[in-house]
């Protein structure tokens, strides 16, 4: 049994204002214009973290990923840490450590007009992710999808804009007047409409296009933490797809690859998180 | 039995992913690889 801890409504924010500082806590950029070059950036956490912003400690793992696929060579790290954590935990990482995540966790809950996201939308990411981020990258070797990545402009590309003259002078020219940004404008509007849609759609990112949580997703329904509904018990009151930060209907998409085990949906005394063992005991089997 | 498969597989797995990691990293070396890429500015990333 996992601890009640999960469906503290002050749990996952703290989890994720807590990973949001751990994940990007250097903050001697400011006063050396130099990324952090330690042996924490060897390591890939398994969240959408891009390693160009000034203040990240660690390796983003989709831009490791293609730069492997890049030089034809078999990811073997990044596919077997990322791989061993979501055998373990599935998409926990999505739903509890993830900065952008979180981000769009806030604009949701400032938001008031409410939209739901067709089905079909969930097939997007695995478009993303064997297309672009496998396929595209291999064959033109590019990291093609860094160059479309919203949370990199976000997170690395603002503040080195801001903060390194070599950055913003390789945006706009000064002392040629040449313009150069456009890749830059792209990714910006870009940005600008996935914080806007934020606010009315639960994570569109993540349920979208999110690369990451598309190859994590694939473990959700084998890895060893589970959700576990009682569907006979169920009295079908919808609290746990109210809650849900996917809009996920728990009767018929528990285990689903899109649930980002945020463990809200716990509360109901129906939907219980275990780990695969308890499940191996006749009496809990569902 | 379906239970002990399910555990054998779900062992199996580990064994690889865990054997992956090892000749990855140990053998590779591509620990090292990933961090000296994540320490440049990916120009990519920011857009130009």
């Amino acid at each position: 049994m996992i601890p009640r801890l999960f469906v503290r409504r002050w749990f996952q924010p703290l989890c994720q204002g807590a990973s949001l500082l751990a994940l990007n806590g250097y903050v001697a950029f400011f006063t050396t214009f130099q990324l952090y070059q330690g042996p924490l950036k060897n390591i890939c956490l398994p969240v959408l973290n891009c390693h160009s912003c000034p203040a990240a400690l660690f390796a983003c793992p989709i831009g490791a990923l293609q730069y492997f696929i890049m030089t034809h060579r078999l990811p073997l790290y990044v596919l077997s840490s990322l791989a061993l954590v979501g055998i373990t935990l599935g998409r926990l990482s999505c739903g509890l450590v993830c900065p952008f995540g979180f981000l769009q966790d806030v604009i949701f809950k400032i938001g008031s007009v409410r939209i739901e996201l067709p089905r079909w939308c969930r097939h997007i990411k695995y478009a993303v992710l064997f297309g672009v981020v496998c396929l595209i990258s291999y064959v033109f070797a590019v990291p093609a999808f860094c160059k479309i990545c919203p949370v990199a402009v976000l997170e690395a590309g603002f503040p080195l804009a801001l903060h390194d003259p070599a950055v913003s002078q390789r945006i706009f020219n000064t002392s040629t007047g040449v313009f150069t940004g456009w890749l830059f404008v792209f990714k910006t509007v870009c940005i600008g409409v996935l914080l806007v849609a934020s606010a009315s759609i639960k994570r569109p990112f993540c349920r979208i296009l999110c690369p990451l949580g598309a190859f994590l997703g694939l473990f959700n329904r084998y890895s060893l933490l589970r959700l576990d509904v009682n569907r006979d018990a169920c009295t079908g009151c919808e609290k746990c797809a109210r809650i849900c930060p996917v809009d996920l209907n728990l009767m018929f998409d528990a285990n689903s690859a899109e649930c980002v085990r945020c463990m809200k949906c716990t509360a109901c005394d129906h939907v219980k998180a275990k780990h695969v063992f308890s499940f191996f005991r006749r009496e809990n089997n569902v | 039995m379906k239970h002990v498969l399910q555990r054998v597989l779900l062992l199996a797995v580990y064994v690889l992913l865990l054997y992956g990691l090892y000749v990855g990293i140990i053998n590779n070396g591509e620990h090292e690889e990933v961090g000296a890429l994540a320490s440049l500015i990916c120009y990519s990333c920011i857009g130009v």
